[in-house]
């Protein structure tokens, strides 16, 4: 179409330029949103760090009758350990459980509990016979998303507070766990 | 009725019934504990899975969870309720709907903030096409007739 002769069209309205506006500032809100979104390593963290640990109850699978209530331990420190015989970081780092159990037997300031993970009870107490340990063994996988388990093996310290103190993903070692029940404040 | 008038009608009314078909998808959910269970699941990332949500994936972690929801919902607890519970325990990057208040909301807030600012500026514009033509100058007659001389060799009828 010819538009000779005929006046220039008028600019944007005044609508469309405050609409224009109000988008970008919608964009750009979504990307600092997505900018300071969390992720990747802090994802691990679990929420219960530094604050009231969950519960932990029941009765251990190893003999079918000693009771556990992690709330009984108030003034211990309680290694809680979420593992599974299928899984082999879990078969591993268990020797090194079995060494913190027999150091602080005679002080009595130390409870360990372990909490089965998708596991079969079978093959639970056969591996405990086989490997040792003589802590509760309570077999709930309720437990293990009750405290935002991702995987296992995932092992806490609960200081004598009740507060979750530690938090390792993956294999456990004995030195790293003496070291956080040092600078917790257990006696050495 | 004049055209614009018509046209925002037209608009008006297609937008009620676009509301209607939302609020009836949403409130025809059969709450059965599987649906339920299941639409939960679907909100939620498997913490351990890349992409998939805990309906989704056969994960360990994601099964786990995925009877916890089962069980809570039997249990009868509300939707929030559950997905507060998971937050707490996985955190809120975990869920694959933001959340209704906070920072999240904004996500919620933004497009409906577009459509109201898009359905003012129509309101705005329809009104603006709708009032009554202006006054015809003589400065437009002589633009016309001279936009049509060059075209066809002749001008207007005159008035």
């Amino acid at each position: 179409m010819n538009t000779a002769g005929l006046p220039p069209q008028a600019g944007p309205s005044r609508t469309a330029r405050i609409s224009a506006i109000a988008v970008g500032v919608i964009a750009i809100a979504f990307i600092i949103v997505l900018a300071t979104a969390k992720g990747g390593e802090k994802n691990l963290r679990n929420q219960f760090l530094g604050r009231a640990a969950p519960a932990v109850e029941g009765t251990s699978m190893i003999d079918g009758s000693t009771p556990f209530s992690l709330a009984d331990h108030r003034g211990k420190f309680v290694v809680v350990n979420f593992f599974a015989t299928w899984c082999p970081p879990c078969r591993k780092e268990h020797p090194e459980l079995v060494a913190l159990e027999a150091e602080h037997a005679t002080k009595n300031d130390l409870a360990i509990v372990s909490v089965v993970y998708q596991d079969e009870a079978t093959d639970v107490r056969d591996f405990f016979a086989k490997n040792g340990g003589s802590w509760p063994v309570i077999n709930s996988d309720r437990i293990a998303v009750d405290w935002g388990v991702r995987g296992v093996p995932e092992t806490y310290v609960v200081d004598p507070g009740g507060n979750v103190v530690y938090q390792n993903n993956g294999g456990v070692t004995k030195t790293a766990l003496d070291r956080v029940l040092i600078e917790a404040g257990a006696p050495s | 009725m004049t055209g614009a008038r018509k046209r925002f009608a037209i608009l008006g009314a297609l937008f009620a019934v676009a509301v209607a078909l939302l609020v009836v998808g949403r409130t025809n959910d059969t709450d059965t504990i599987g649906s339920r269970t299941d639409r939960i699941a679907g909100s939620f990332k498997c913490p351990t899975c890349q992409g998939l949500s805990v309906g989704q994936s056969k994960a360990n972690t994601a099964r786990a969870i995925y009877a916890e929801i089962e069980r809570q919902v039997t249990a009868g607890r509300t939707d929030g309720e559950i997905r507060t519970y998971l937050v707490t325990r996985f955190g809120e990057q975990q869920l694959l709907r933001p959340e209704t208040t906070g920072i999240g909301s904004i996500a919620w807030m933004a497009p409906v903030v577009v459509v109201v600012i898009a359905f003012a500026a129509l309101i705005r514009t329809f009104r603006r096409t709708g009032t009554a033509p202006r006054e015809v100058s003589d400065e437009d007659r002589k633009q016309v007739a001279k936009a049509l001389k060059k075209l066809h060799g002749t001008g207007p009828p005159q008035p």
